[in-house]
């Protein structure tokens, strides 16, 4: 695989950028793997984290190589991916400039149901956000190990007030470890989301909220989305 | 419009490595692929960071509207018995990588390679043994004549090749240009570029009298200066100039 780190735009925003390459034994001829567009998935990172924590502390890569998906971390600073007075706005330029740039330069699929979006902590919450605020974009989005309960649930109003819509909401995948300490606001966000018939899936895993636990949520929430018996689009 | 570090594991050069690419403001998408290359080297003992962090190069690339792609390239002596890893490196693994990752053309037409120093050299050599890949090839303060470099600053370097066994060979310079005519293969434009104070200002000198003699046409530049950033950055200005003009 081939890994781009980027520093783009003004205001800066510092990227990382995993691009899956062709191997040999793939089914897939060279030709035809280089010439088209791939799936897409955003990955956002926690409260005081950066856009390389994914690549530093997890198998993000070998995952997108395996499954033949693009992933980008950008950096939200402390703006988790808004535009607050200060420090940055990090919607604007990530969630907008970004998103349109980054589809643009590289091979990357502008299809919803090849686009995905995850996070971590309060990535994952902002993942969601995102994700809910634009169905049209996003298939499916992955909340891992996130305070959603606790800190608002903005994108879950969304959610009640748009039930029965003609529209689709993207797929949430919940990804909790048993010793979580919010593990039980993300069961009854994730149960709502049921009684709401928004397509939700859960994934629970024993252990405290650390890299390891992370780094396998991120791979399940990966293989749930690109398994053709149950996610790829769905 | 964005600075970017590709990092992969090349099978040419069996290790992984480092290429800095500049992507300018106004390029197309990457479903068309229509971008133009320049393909940078840096001098000897130098790396891919070598223009990103002296050179200036954001400026005229955003001007002329060319993706910029600097490699690390671990051998531009041929001494390590796996050179020709290197050159594939160059020529086929890293363009066809390029290629895919961000909207490159792979068209003659749209690819210009050029280097300083040795790179310059380097430059032209790959230039003038793949002219079907590359329209243009430029050079700023290069040993063009390696012979007679080898011989002056490297003679007994076991780094470095013996200068009698350059004549004849695809180091040679001055012979692949007498081959090519020859052949009359469409060679790619050259633009070569000196001080009048740098080491290599003989070697030009002596190239320029040889193209002239073969009637290859070139594009020349001089002036005052040395082996340095000052006269590079200079150089790299003029020739996105000359890219842009030449491209009409």
């Amino acid at each position: 695989m081939a890994r781009i780190q980027m520093n783009v735009g003004a205001p800066v925003v510092s990227v990382d950028v995993i691009i899956p390459e062709y191997t040999a034994g793939s089914m897939q001829s060279k030709e035809s793997f280089y010439g088209q567009p791939k799936p897409v998935l955003w990955l956002f990172h926690d409260h005081s984290g950066g856009h390389s924590d994914w690549v530093r502390y997890t198998r993000i890569e070998l995952y997108a190589q395996q499954l033949g998906v693009i992933v980008v971390c950008p950096h939200g600073h402390q703006g988790f991916y808004r535009d607050w007075p200060a420090p940055a706005q990090t919607e604007s330029a990530v969630l907008k400039r970004l998103w349109r740039q980054v589809r643009e330069l590289f091979p990357i699929s502008k299809d919803r149901n090849d686009t995905y979006l995850a996070g971590v902590g309060r990535g994952g919450y902002e993942a969601a956000r995102f994700a809910f605020d634009h169905p049209d974009e996003v298939c499916a989005v992955g909340v891992l190990q996130s305070s959603n309960g606790e800190v608002c649930t903005d994108w879950l109003r969304s959610a009640e007030e748009n039930a029965g819509a003609a529209w689709e909401f993207p797929l949430c995948w919940f990804g909790c470890s048993t010793q979580f300490a919010h593990y039980q606001a993300n069961r009854c966000l994730y149960e709502r989301l049921g009684m709401l018939d928004v397509r939700a899936a859960w994934y629970e895993c024993k252990g405290p909220d650390d890299w390891f636990s992370r780094d396998l949520l991120i791979g399940r929430f990966l293989n749930f989305c690109f398994d053709p018996n149950n996610g790829r689009n769905i | 419009m964005a600075f970017l570090t590709l990092t992969f594991t090349s099978n040419c050069l069996a290790e992984s490595t480092d290429v800095a690419i500049y992507v300018p403001e106004q390029i197309q998408s990457w479903e068309k692929r229509e971008s133009p290359v320049l393909w940078l080297f840096h001098g000897g003992g130098m790396d891919h960071m070598a223009w990103p962090i002296r050179g200036t190069v954001a400026d005229g690339a955003d001007k002329a509207g060319i993706i910029v792609v600097m490699p690390y390239i671990p051998d531009m002596n041929g001494t390590d018995p796996a050179y020709a890893g290197v050159e594939r490196f160059l020529t086929e693994e890293l363009p066809e990588l390029i290629s895919y990752v961000l909207p490159c053309s792979r068209k003659r037409e749209n690819n210009y390679i050029a280097g300083l120093s040795v790179g310059g050299y380097f430059a032209h050599k790959i230039a003038l043994s793949y002219p079907h890949k590359f329209s243009r090839a430029g050079s700023f303060s290069s040993p063009l004549d390696i012979q007679q470099d080898l011989r002056d600053r490297h003679l007994g370097d076991p780094r470095f090749q013996s200068p009698e066994d350059i004549p004849g060979t695809q180091w040679d310079l001055f012979d692949m240009l007498k081959k090519r005519r020859s052949e009359k293969v469409l060679l790619p434009d050259l633009y070569l570029a000196c001080g009048t104070e740098d080491h290599t200002w003989e070697s030009n000198l002596k190239m320029r009298s040889h193209l002239d003699s073969l009637g290859i046409g070139y594009t020349w530049d001089e002036g005052p200066g040395g082996h340095d950033f000052h006269f590079w950055n200079t150089q790299i200005a003029k020739f996105f100039v000359w890219l842009r003009e030449s491209r009409g």
